[in-house]
């Protein structure tokens, strides 16, 4: 199967801290793939190496078979690579309408965002002209979902998406997932808590010190994660 | 009623100016996150430019102001853009002051430098100042357009702001740069678009002023500093707000203007200058009043990293500064020594900055004001005993600093730069203009006179100061000893609370910081010594006038304090050094006269690049001669050769001073191959560079960490096994 997404011996450093030391990662297309790991592994630093908003020291980013170090995070946006960044992925001072118009910009026409937006989240239709900072936690990451969706992405990065949010809140978003997954979007997950994530994962990797420990299908992997997480 | 209503109409297009202005400045605020302060002075640019093409060259008004407002300064904005301020990506609050702040300075410079101050130049009104009459009043015109022009710019701006595309994606890029980016949009456009947007708002409220008032370039420039209240007022967001606030302004100065000679006790002479600083004082409250801008939590991490001087470092420093201010000022002649002595001056003004900027991280912009109050209490106080001038200078500033900071205490950033600008600028307008008044009756309070007046030199138990070299002596030896205080401070438990109140002010509450009486400290402490600089400038100097203490005169030594390295008093001596440079190169170099004034913005504005100053890198390249010990004898020896040369009149001052320079760039480089102490920067274990032990979190900063360090660290958490887990 070919890989939509491909990382080749990524090194990454803030300034002098080296967080990446030869990353090597293959997401086979229409798969949904988690990235597991610890604290300070490095997963938001990889993501947003393949995101583009950080260079990596040596390495190749290659999706759909083309190299893209270099490229500007906004061109990899509007070539449909989306990134829904840790914490709540949303403009605090925008409406959840203009969220869409955001998404709007570079991909689809508005109707057709508002439409794949408000379907899979009819809560958001409610709150259409709310700002979204004073959305609930849930409906901020429903809403970056949302805008994400609706920009039609080849390569969806997600980064804990679970990050304070109720199990159940976790789970319905995580049904949402394996639903984009099955249209035939590629999807790299990034998350700590292994348990749900590992239920529609197609394949995982362990993160440890800025390097993938171990890759494999989820069931493989479940006996690796408690060394990656206590450093036994 | 008719009085009423014509008050009305000239507050009511003055307050169209002030909105047109600071919704510029909002908009530019928001969108990038820089406070721009050389707002007005780039409003004053495009006044003359329009000045220029309209009066000067003849072109039809239209004309003009399309060129002007539609090509000029939108490209001047995508420029300021492209060049400047997209560098400033990440850096601190304070440098992006400073780069805007000299670009203030460096734009009056230039419009100074293109069109020669004092000159009349004559404008007119929009349509020739031709009227119409509403409900029997006259109304201008001119007035009428400026109206017309806000609402039109209110409308426009709501519109692009919440109804396209780029408009939402700028406000996105504010929230969230980096998530604007990953939906696709392209800050760099926003940003683009909204400095050529505000430059040209800013333009249009520069030529709307000229109508009203005259062309120049100081007063311009810090008249739309008078918009910045209006801003405020909208809190630097709310452009609704804004507007309310220009009314407010607008409004405010016109009926001051109309009603004060109806009401007596308003009609003194004292406040016939106070209408021209009603701006910056409603600036000033509405600071103090609006909420909180919030303490705080994580401040921006910034670039700019100060280490503290040892005590031997800043004791060689003291001393080699004033043997070399008595070997040097032997060579040099009287003018030279003067200037010498003013270098001396500045620094010890600017060395104010160093505990408020550098530790505390307050931006105060209205130090050299601070020195002007110094300068006239020595003038009034020190005729028969210049020592009790002198304390009363340093006492009297003191207590003013304190007061003005009790206010503006739980300001921070921007919000308290703008505050002490306000000061600053009513000082300029108002109280320096002041003539000799009673505080009720008790007691005589003075100024300047309406004029100058004359100041007296020192005269310490019988030694007088009154030779140009004694100045530049007395002087030297201020500033060695106040940098010596200054270093203590740095070094003991006060200054350590300091830098704790700049890295993270809710930090310090947590820690049980009497926040409160620290930066009131510091801000009486600042004020002092620049009183005392003040006091000190006054003697040198013999007569002052508020020229000399003014605002804009202040920038650049704000300016050239941070280029030095604001943390550091190298940094101050920079700024004293680098504006007695500026003032002698006129001098040697007569073509260069009217290029000095850009200099110090030039500087500031190159500071992005290096944020932690000048001096600091300079340090850093000396290090391997600190720590040579040959080569720092090679490097005494060599100089004290050239001085006794220079002595006998072997060699001039020109070869004099260029050999010297010669000699101590070369020096880091003959330490690097003599070699000795300094090839082991490990060498004294425990210990930095000058062999004091140094504390547990400056190792691996001033020098690298051994496996011992790793063993004390592991003790000291409690980690037995730690040596042990590398090996494991
Ligand atoms: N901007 C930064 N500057 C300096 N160091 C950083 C920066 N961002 C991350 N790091 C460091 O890089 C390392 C990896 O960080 P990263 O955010 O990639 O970890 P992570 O695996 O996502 O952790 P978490 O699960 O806690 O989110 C950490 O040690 C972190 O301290
Ligand atoms: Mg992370």
């Amino acid at each position: 199967m070919e890989n939509l997404l491909e990382l080749r011996d990524i090194h990454a450093a803030y300034d002098q801290i080296q967080v990446l030391n030869g990353v090597d990662l293959a997401v086979p297309a229409g798969s949904v793939f988690a990235l597991l790991g610890a604290n300070g592994a490095g997963k938001t630093t990889t993501l947003r190496v393949i995101a583009g908003l950080h260079q990596p020291t040596s390495g190749e980013v290659v999706v759909a078979g083309r190299c893209v170090n270099g490229a500007h995070p906004e061109e990899l946006a509007r070539r449909g690579l989306c990134l829904i960044p840790e914490g709540r992925g949303i403009f605090p001072n925008l409406t959840v309408m203009e969220h869409l118009r955001m998404a709007a910009r570079s991909r689809l026409p508005l109707a057709e965002v508002e439409a794949i937006a408000f379907d899979r989240f009819p809560r958001l239709a409610e709150r259409r002209h709310q700002m979204a900072g004073t959305l609930s936690g849930g409906e901020q990451q429903m809403l970056a979902m949302a805008r994400g969706l609706a920009t039609k992405p080849a390569l969806l990065l997600l980064d804990e998406l679970s990050m304070g949010l109720a199990p159940l809140v976790v789970e319905s978003l995580y049904e949402v997932v394996a639903q984009i997954a099955s249209e035939g979007v590629s999807i790299l997950v990034v998350e700590q808590i292994a348990q749900t994530v590992l239920k529609v994962a197609d394949y995982a990797a362990v993160m440890v010190h800025g390097k993938v420990a171990k890759v494999g299908r989820p069931a493989d992997l479940e006996g690796e994660l408690s060394a990656a997480y206590f450093g036994t | 009623m008719d009085k009423l209503l014509t008050f009305s109409i000239t507050g009511l297009s003055l307050a169209a100016i002030y909105a047109i202005g600071a919704s510029g400045l909002v908009l530019t605020y928001t969108t990038t996150g820089i406070f721009n302060f050389a707002h007005g002075a780039i409003g004053m640019i495009g006044a003359f430019a329009y000045w220029q093409l309209r009066f000067d060259w003849g072109w039809p008004a239209p004309i003009a102001l399309a060129v002007v407002l539609v090509v000029m300064a939108p490209l001047f904005g995508v420029f300021l853009e492209a060049v400047i301020m997209r560098s400033l990506e990440g850096t601190s609050d304070a440098t992006k002051l400073v780069v805007s702040i000299s670009l203030l300075s460096g734009l009056i410079g230039l419009a100074n430098w293109i069109w020669q101050p004092g000159v009349q130049r004559p404008t007119s009104r929009f349509f020739q100042g031709s009227k119409f009459t509403v409900f029997g009043v006259f109304v201008s015109w001119h007035e009428a357009t400026a109206l017309l022009l806000a609402v039109g710019v209110a409308l426009a701006l709501r519109f692009l702001l919440h109804r396209t595309g780029i408009g939402i994606a700028m406000r996105a890029a504010v929230d969230d740069r980096d998530l604007a980016m990953l939906n696709g949009a392209r800050p760099n456009r926003g940003s683009m678009l909204a400095w050529a947007l505000g430059c040209s708002l800013a333009a249009l409220s520069g030529i709307l002023f000229v109508g009203t008032l005259g062309l120049e370039a100081g007063v311009l420039a810090l008249l739309i500093v008078n918009a910045y209240a209006a801003a405020i007022v909208g809190r630097l967001r709310s452009l609704p707000l804004t507007f309310v606030g220009a009314l407010i302004l607008g409004l405010g100065e016109a009926y001051w203007q109309g009603y004060r000679a109806d009401v007596s006790f308003l009609s003194g002479s004292n406040l016939s200058t106070f209408g021209s600083a009603i701006p910056v004082m409603i600036l000033f409250a509405v600071l103090l009043v609006l909420p909180n801008p919030r303490l705080k939590g994580r401040a921006a991490r910034s670039r700019e990293f100060f280490a503290a001087p040892s005590r031997g470092a800043a004791l060689a420093f003291s001393g080699v500064m004033v043997v070399g201010a008595y070997v040097i000022s032997g060579f040099m002649t009287r003018a030279h020594q003067i200037d010498l002595a003013e270098a001396f001056a500045f620094a010890i003004i600017a060395l104010s900055f160093v505990p408020l900027v550098g530790m505390a991280g307050r931006v105060s912009l209205c130090q050299l004001s601070f020195a002007g109050i110094g300068a006239v209490t020595m003038a009034h106080l020190g005729n028969e005993n210049s020592l009790r001038g002198l304390v009363a200078a340093v006492v009297i500033t003191a207590a003013v600093g304190a007061l003005v900071a009790l206010p503006a205490l739980r300001l921070s950033g921007i919000y308290l730069a703008l505050a002490t600008a306000a000061f600053a600028v009513a000082l300029d307008r108002w109280v320096f203009q002041l003539r000799s008044f009673e505080v009720f009756g008790l007691f005589p309070v003075k100024f300047f006179e309406a004029g100058s007046v004359s100041v007296n030199r020192v005269e310490v138990g019988g030694i007088s100061t009154a030779s140009p070299r004694a100045q530049a002596m007395l002087l030297s030896i201020v500033f060695a000893l106040l940098a010596l205080f200054v270093t203590w401070i740095r070094r003991n438990a006060f200054g350590r609370r300091l830098l704790a109140l700049k890295e993270s002010e809710a930090a310090c509450a947590t820690f049980g910081m009497n926040l409160t009486l620290a930066k009131l400290t510091v801000f009486a402490l600042a004020a002092g010594i620049a009183g005392l600089g003040g006091a000190l400038y006054g003697g040198l100097l013999q007569s002052v006038n508020p020229g000399h203490f003014s605002f804009v005169t202040g920038l650049p030594v704000f300016m050239l304090a941070v280029v030095g390295g604001i943390g550091s008093v190298g940094g101050a001596l920079n700024a004293g050094i680098g504006l007695a440079t500026l003032a002698v190169i006129p001098n040697l170099i007569p073509a260069l006269e009217k290029v000095m004034p850009v200099m110090p913005g030039l500087v500031g504005i190159g500071l992005g690049r290096n944020p932690s100053g000048g001096v600091q890198k300079m340090t850093e390249a000396f290090a391997p001669v600190r720590r040579s010990p040959r080569a720092l004898l090679a490097l005494t020896g060599a100089l004290a050769l050239l001085t006794v040369l220079r002595s006998i009149d072997v060699i001039g001052n020109w070869p004099y001073v260029l050999l010297a320079m010669a000699v101590a760039f070369a020096s880091p480089l003959v330490a690097t191959t003599l070699g000795g102490r300094g090839s082991d920067p490990a060498a004294g274990e425990g210990a930095g560079e000058d062999g004091e032990p140094i504390a547990l979190e400056w190792v691996g900063l001033l020098r690298p960490f051994t496996d011992d360090d790793r063993k004390s660290m592991d003790l000291s958490l409690g980690h037995s096994s730690g040596v042990s887990r590398g090996t494991a």
